[in-house]
């Protein structure tokens, strides 16, 4: 079983509208899976399915191999990290409370809760002396975000369920919070299910994405395969007609370049003329834009592992390279 | 610490007041220097003292009564259980309000008799509204995201009360409980008319045998420890709820 999250033909009726119709979806353990889709699809509603604030209509869902309509509500909440776009930190507890509030529900002792939250909010970037003791009112939308999210993470949980939890912050804000979200994911590997609105955001963090439209699933594929295979006019539109740029920002430098082989004198290398392999080919594509020619490929050493131009951007090179292993 | 502090210097206050009703000789003084020597202004059936202390425990033993029936109500009415009753208990507690408490008074008598109850019975009907409306306001008010984030992180109903409801709605039920203990403080001075005791004694005495010192000391007297209850829940407010 290496699905921690599974949809077996779900439905959910308000009423007379259906607001999610036959949704089939595996969600694999240890994944980012991104929801996107135009407001009112039921993103939402499928999120919330997971850690039963609603219960479907029709079909089955499985959480770690659990029936959810079979599980503990309260138990199942517990054990599974949550966050809202609103945040929903609550005003009359400091911050270190607000992080200790799944704790205190499972009844941990005073200090194990003090060092876990200390912790977590070291990891989200907030020094534990400096915000722990402050209330919510007394931090930037931004920081708020990152308690939310040490918040969800208090208990351990091993699935988390994020509900456009960079909606409320500037662009620059959402960009540095996306990035350390990506570093703490790699380095913690929950399984979760992430909604957005912004296809950017979906195609930078996301290992599968789940496009929706009207309650049911259009595409649901890795984001290389989504931008570079659209099954439909309507993904096509909403992954917009820069597609190809942004298959580019999830491939390395790297992946594309001409290899030479290593050689051992390291090179003096000028700025303009080189770039890290680790960059994305879509930063290497501005770099080349404004140097022209051809640039030097580098390894964390320093060490030339090839070359890349212009014509090596190419989509017939990325598909290329994408079907080898 | 802070909670500490207020209530040292809170207790501090009090005992002040109190002391400055014990001081008779001084209102006497203060009351003649106002009102003339002829009639004596002071009032001489019972000292400022006694009266004050008969006041306050008026009032504040129908406040308890508000706060044991008043709390509970408005928490039952916001759940599940209660929901059916809500408008139904919003609207009673208004109309406990809108009847004036000199009428509740007479109409006590034939029940209670003279005394004491029938002034319980009165302050009680008139302090439970606000008291009663305010705590629903403020249980309506917590933030629905708050609610949601609660619910999705395994809160249950009673947790929900307890840890988010109750503390959020902190501000506006400590509004509520001030203003009902201020209209209540204010009210008891009704209390001589069905023969209870209290600051009303010298007012209404005052009226009857047009003594205006001993209308101005009763009415004064209220004044101060209505002015106090004021400060005094004010400052809790403030103090309890250090995130608002
Ligand atoms: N409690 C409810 N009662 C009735 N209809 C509802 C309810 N909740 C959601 N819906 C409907 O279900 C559909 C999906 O809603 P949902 O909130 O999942 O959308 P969403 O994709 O999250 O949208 P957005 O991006 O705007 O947040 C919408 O048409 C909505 O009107
Ligand atoms: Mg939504």
């Amino acid at each position: 079983m290496t699905a921690a999250i599974e949809f077996q033909g779900v439905e959910k009726r308000y009423g007379t509208t259906l607001a999610l119709e036959n949704i089939t979806l595996e969600v694999p353990k240890g994944e980012l899976v991104v929801l996107i889709g135009p407001s009112g699809c039921g993103k939402s509603t499928l999120l919330r399915l997971v850690n039963r604030m609603i219960e479907p209509s029709g079909g089955k869902l499985l959480v770690e191999g659990q029936n959810v309509l079979e599980a503990d509500a309260v138990r199942l909440r517990r054990s599974i990290g949550y966050v809202i776009q609103s945040i929903g930190l609550f005003p009359h507890m400091t911050i270190f409370e607000n992080v200790e509030v799944v704790p205190s529900l499972l009844n941990w002792d005073k200090l194990k809760k003090r060092s876990r939250a200390a912790e977590l909010l070291n990891m989200v970037g907030l020094e534990p002396e400096k915000f722990g003791s402050r209330y919510p009112k007394q931090l930037s939308g931004g920081q708020q975000q990152r308690v939310g999210i040490a918040r969800a993470l208090a208990a351990d949980p091993q699935i988390l369920l994020m509900d456009e939890p960079f909606g409320a912050v500037d662009p620059i804000t959402r960009e540095r919070l996306q990035e350390e979200f990506l570093r703490i994911q790699r380095e913690i590997q929950k399984t979760i299910l992430f909604v957005t609105h912004d296809i950017d955001e979906a195609v930078k963090l996301a290992d599968r994405i789940c496009l929706m439209r009207d309650g049911k699933v259009e595409q649901y594929a890795t984001p290389e395969n989504l931008l570079a295979y659209p099954s439909s006019d309507f993904v096509r539109d909403f992954v917009g007609a820069d597609r190809e740029l942004k298959r580019l920002g999830r491939v390395s430098v790297a992946s594309l370049m001409r290899p030479v082989a290593k050689v051992d004198i390291r090179f003096q290398t000028s700025e303009t003329a080189s770039v890290l392999g680790t960059l994305s080919a879509r930063d290497a594509l501005s770099r080349l834009l404004e140097a022209g020619g051809e640039l030097l490929v580098l390894d964390a050493q320093g060490g030339i592992i090839g070359t890349i131009s212009l014509n090596d951007l190419t989509v017939a090179n990325m598909d290329y390279r994408q079907r080898k292993p | 610490m802070k909670l500490a502090r207020a209530l040292i210097k809170n207790a501090l206050l009090w005992a002040a007041l109190f002391g400055l009703f014990a001081w008779q000789d001084g209102w006497k003084i203060l009351l003649e220097t106002l009102m003339g020597r002829n009639p004596p202004p002071l009032f001489n059936r019972a000292t400022l003292l006694q009266l004050a202390l008969e006041h306050i425990s008026l009032a504040g033993l129908a406040m308890l009564g508000v706060l044991i029936v008043g709390l509970p109500l408005a928490v039952w009415v916001t759940r599940s259980t209660g929901k059916p009753f809500l408008s139904l208990v919003s609207s009673l507690t208004a109309l406990g309000q809108t009847f004036p408490p000199v009428a509740v008074l007479f109409l006590a008598l034939p029940i209670f008799g003279f005394g004491s109850t029938s002034v319980y019975l009165a302050l009680f009907l008139y302090g439970l509204l606000p008291t009663v409306s305010s705590t629903l306001v403020g249980l309506s008010s917590v933030n629905e995201n708050a609610r949601d984030a609660a619910r999705g992180m395994g809160m249950n109903e009673g947790q929900m009360l307890v840890r988010l409801e109750l503390p959020l709605a902190l501000p506006a039920v400590l509004a509520g409980l001030r203003t009902s203990f201020v209209l209540l403080i204010a009210t008891a001075a009704l209390a001589p008319l069905v023969g209870a005791g209290g600051l009303g004694q010298p007012i209404i005495a005052g009226l009857s045998v047009n003594n205006l010192g001993y209308v101005l000391e009763g009415a004064v007297a209220v004044a101060l420890l209505a002015l106090l209850a004021d400060y005094t829940l004010r400052d809790l407010e403030r103090t309890i709820t250090p995130w608002a």
